[in-house]
């Protein structure tokens, strides 16, 4: 390939790219997630500025072989947010194990074959007018920790919008990804792969 | 073809002027006594800037000095050999109760520097002889003082964890026996960023190391995670998915005011900010490929950051505190590569397997991720020599490191 090809090539890709992301803002489908908005502020539980001031990280800062403070508890303060993420806890939880939906490598898609599990989630929730869902998003270990922790909320956000389509509401549903962090099985062939990129069904009641 | 990895300053000759000399003085914290003699000639150090590494004998430390000190230096640049191939000779003598250490040129004898440490030896001075011999060959500050953040897995469960750059003296961060992911520091504080799992969905937290003081930055369902403070420490960007897909958010490092930054189905993953602060770099798959892009913190167009040849998923970015580089990992059969791009993009070079990258303060080390026997672990990288350490494993499992700078 000579210079100028290259040249007119790396411009028509950066110029696509550029499309492609400017593109791409309808937001069709997709389902914001309830209350969620910008008002949480307010709701702190302590000054995040005070680590600010006067603690710089001088070259004779020394780690104390282990002897820092314990971390302070996180569990109170509350969201005060109707999808306050704590309405999804304490509640008794039932995996539903036939249900897992399997993805393809790097995608968020839903197949045709995964679909009618999706709607016998719908169908249970329906029954269960006062049972909530935590849709938990994995991914298999050949995508880096970060990515594949996005990639996995993308899934279960997926099956979120499948199920608000279904006619359930929104507010009844979690999600939680947790990348590559837990595989369902061991191994790093496809067998294995293709068991982690998933997405499990906990139904809360 | 020329290299295009980082290279050291060019036109730092070695020892000329006498302020040089006065910074190497105010650097050393355990200095006693000295002799300082201008270097009788001067070396050649533009090659070793290319990416050989500097030839050093060392000699007269005792066991508890030398197994760190060549580690600190073999990782800056220098290789560790026989006094006839050496070009540095870094010798220690022992008088009463305290050493002295000469750092000479091997083959003419004259002396670089020459100093009375307190004994008894050990790791801490260890690191700080081998940053004053980086500062006096290299004109740069070394990282041998320096520490990361990283979180292990033990008995199942991930927590954060502080250590020296090494992996030695570690201390626990978290005690919370729920999850935890990707531990950042606070730029020049004792603190850090991390996500948590113990408050219902994964949420950013920060907590000051000295007094435990945790606070929740983020406070919404779904995924927020990812946390990159900006160089004034001033801003967090992260992904947040309160959209109804991950996004790229900006906002101050309280969480408060928070700014929506990308608008796209797809997700976006891994934020690194820009030495001026103005520009973030992340990871999207917006167009199919997962690929970097580049975008203004304030908002505005996503702007692809090419890597010439260099494909695959194009993920976890890292800009360079010095604002010239972009480390990154190219995955590609399941298999991690550390790549480094100019800041501006073009064409990538592919330096080692690994994933993960973080840059040191000297913008010329990495500290990554690396699976060995199916099991994470964490190394070092000199991006000039491509010479690889591996910092002391302390649990089953080591990942996502962070290096404070």
């Amino acid at each position: 390939m000579n210079w100028p090809t290259l040249i007119v090539r790396t411009a028509l890709v950066v110029t696509l790219a550029t499309l492609a992301v400017g593109c791409k803002k309808g937001n069709k489908n997709l389902t914001p997630i309830p209350g969620a908005g910008d008002a949480y502020a307010g709701s702190g539980t302590g000054a995040a500025g005070s680590m600010m001031q006067g603690d710089g990280l001088g070259s004779g800062d020394s780690l104390n072989g282990g002897n820092f403070p314990n971390g302070s508890d996180l569990s109170g303060g509350g969201y005060g947010l109707p999808n306050d993420p704590n309405r999804f806890a304490g509640k008794d939880e039932t995996k539903l194990d036939t249900e897992t939906v399997y993805f393809e490598f790097d995608r968020y898609t839903i197949n045709a074959s995964e679909l009618p599990k999706v709607r016998r989630v719908a169908g249970i929730l329906k029954s269960k007018s006062a049972a909530l869902l935590r849709v938990e998003g994995h991914c298999d270990e050949r995508g880096t920790e970060e990515y594949n922790r996005s990639l996995g909320e993308r899934r279960a956000l997926s099956i979120r919008d499948m199920l608000v389509e279904e006619g359930i509401s929104p507010d009844r549903i979690t999600t939680e990804s947790w990348g590559e962090d837990r595989p369902a099985v061991d191994g790093n062939d496809e067998s294995a792969h293709g068991k982690n990129r998933r997405g499990e069904f906990v139904l809360l009641q | 073809m020329h290299s295009i990895i980082p290279r050291l300053n060019q036109g730092q000759a070695l020892l000329t002027g006498k302020s040089r000399l006065q910074t190497v003085l105010c650097l050393s914290l355990f200095l006693m006594g000295l002799t300082l003699t201008q270097a009788a000639q001067e070396l050649d150090i533009d090659r070793y800037r290319q990416g050989e590494r500097v030839p050093i004998h060392i000699s007269g430390f005792d066991s508890a000095t030398i197994a760190p000190l060549v580690f600190d230096l073999e990782i800056q640049g220098f290789e560790s050999t026989t006094k006839e191939k050496a070009v540095f000779e870094l010798n220690a003598s022992s008088s009463g109760d305290q050493w002295r250490v000469r750092l000479a040129d091997a083959q003419g004898g004259a002396s670089i520097f020459y100093r009375g440490y307190p004994g008894p030896a050990g790791r801490s001075q260890a690191h700080v002889i081998a940053d004053e011999v980086v500062q006096a060959v290299f004109g740069t500050k070394g990282i041998a003082q320096s520490m990361i953040a990283f979180r292990g897995k033990s008995g199942g469960v991930w927590e954060i964890y502080v250590a020296d750059y090494d992996g030695h003296r570690l201390s626990q961060v978290t005690r919370d026996q729920s999850h935890v992911a990707a531990p950042t520091w606070i730029p020049g504080k004792l603190g850090l960023y991390y996500t948590s799992y113990k408050v219902g969905s994964p949420n950013i937290v920060s907590h000051d190391l000295r007094s435990g003081q945790r606070t929740r930055i983020t406070r919404n369902s779904g995924l927020n995670t990812s946390a990159a403070i900006s160089p004034d420490g001033g801003k967090v960007a992260m992904i947040l998915s309160k959209s109804g897909s991950p996004d790229l958010y900006v906002a101050r490092q309280d969480g408060s005011g928070e700014v929506r930054l990308t608008q796209s189905r797809e997700e976006e993953a891994c934020p690194t900010w820009s030495k001026d602060g103005k520009t973030i770099c992340f990871t999207s798959s917006a167009r199919g490929g997962v690929r970097l892009f580049t975008i203004p913190a304030s908002g505005g167009n996503p702007k692809r950051l090419t890597t010439g040849s260099v494909s695959g998923m194009i993920t976890e970015p890292d800009w360079s505190p010095d604002g010239q580089w972009i480390a990154f990992t190219s995955m590609s059969g399941g298999v991690g590569y550390i790549c480094v791009v100019s800041a501006s993009g073009g064409q990538a070079e592919v330096l080692t397997q690994g994933e993960d990258p973080c840059w040191a303060p000297n913008s010329r080390n990495l500290v990554f991720m690396r699976q060995k026997k199916g099991r994470k672990t964490l190394s070092l990288l000199d991006v000039p020599t491509k010479h690889v350490k591996d910092i002391l494993q302390t649990a089953a499992e080591q990942s996502q490191p962070s290096w404070a700078r």
